[in-house]
């Protein structure tokens, strides 16, 4: 059970607690969520460059596997995202010109492939905010330790 | 000791700096309840612009 509640990454919770807005009068659902979706992995994307750049010292040190695993899969982020996203964009935009159901079922097939690549973003930030607090646990308790010692 | 101290903290700044960005920004974004402006999407497209390095660029220019 503790497991499973230190596994909740605070991005994850963030969005859980925030939830969507209601919709203004009539603004198109599929347009306005498409938008969010895109907006929210490309957020997700910048937070999981950025944290596993800063923290892979750290976590390397922790578990080489596991940081190895990362950044494995951060690189693919690093490489696809802009496709991703601009794929995402570019059909929004023709949905937005032609609104048929072809052209939403066409939107929702990438925006699958952004929430599959978030979803496993926030998996991997869980494992690094994981990872990466068991250490600086472990390091409170090291200077912990000196402190004691060098009041005796 | 001291020292010691100050690098821990230091080195957590970013990683809370960024988890604090991160949420901000996704509760603008899930408070959006309209289509978004021709500029508003521009913004959002030069954003995306940003994002086109590979690893090895990416890891040089920092662009985040």
């Amino acid at each position: 059970m503790t497991k499973h509640i230190r596994q909740f990454s605070i991005p994850f919770l963030a969005i859980f607690i925030v939830g969507c807005a209601t919709l203004q009068e009539g603004q198109d659902p599929v347009v306005v969520r498409s938008e969010q979706t895109t907006e929210l992995a490309m957020n997700t994307f910048k937070l999981i460059n950025k944290t596993e750049y800063d923290s892979y010292a750290a976590f390397k040190a922790v578990d080489a596997e596991s940081a190895g695993a990362v950044r494995t899969f951060v690189n693919k982020v690093r490489n696809n995202q802009h496709a991703w996203l601009e794929s995402a964009r570019n059909l929004t935009k023709a949905y937005k010109n032609n609104r048929t159901l072809d052209n939403e079922r066409t939107l929702n097939t990438a925006l699958a492939v952004l929430s599959a690549a978030v979803a496993e973003a926030l998996k991997y930030l869980a494992q690094i905010q994981e990872k990466t607090a068991w250490m600086s646990r472990d390091l409170q308790l090291v200077f912990a330790g000196q402190y004691q010692l060098e009041k005796r | 000791m001291n020292t010691a101290l100050i690098l821990l903290i230091s080195s957590l700044i970013p990683v809370v700096n960024n988890l604090l960005g991160f949420i901000f920004k996704a509760k603008a974004t899930l408070a959006q309840s309209a289509e978004k402006t021709p500029e508003e999407e521009a913004a959002l497209d030069a954003e995306i612009a940003k994002l086109k390095l590979n690893p090895e660029e990416w890891e040089k220019e920092q662009p985040l």
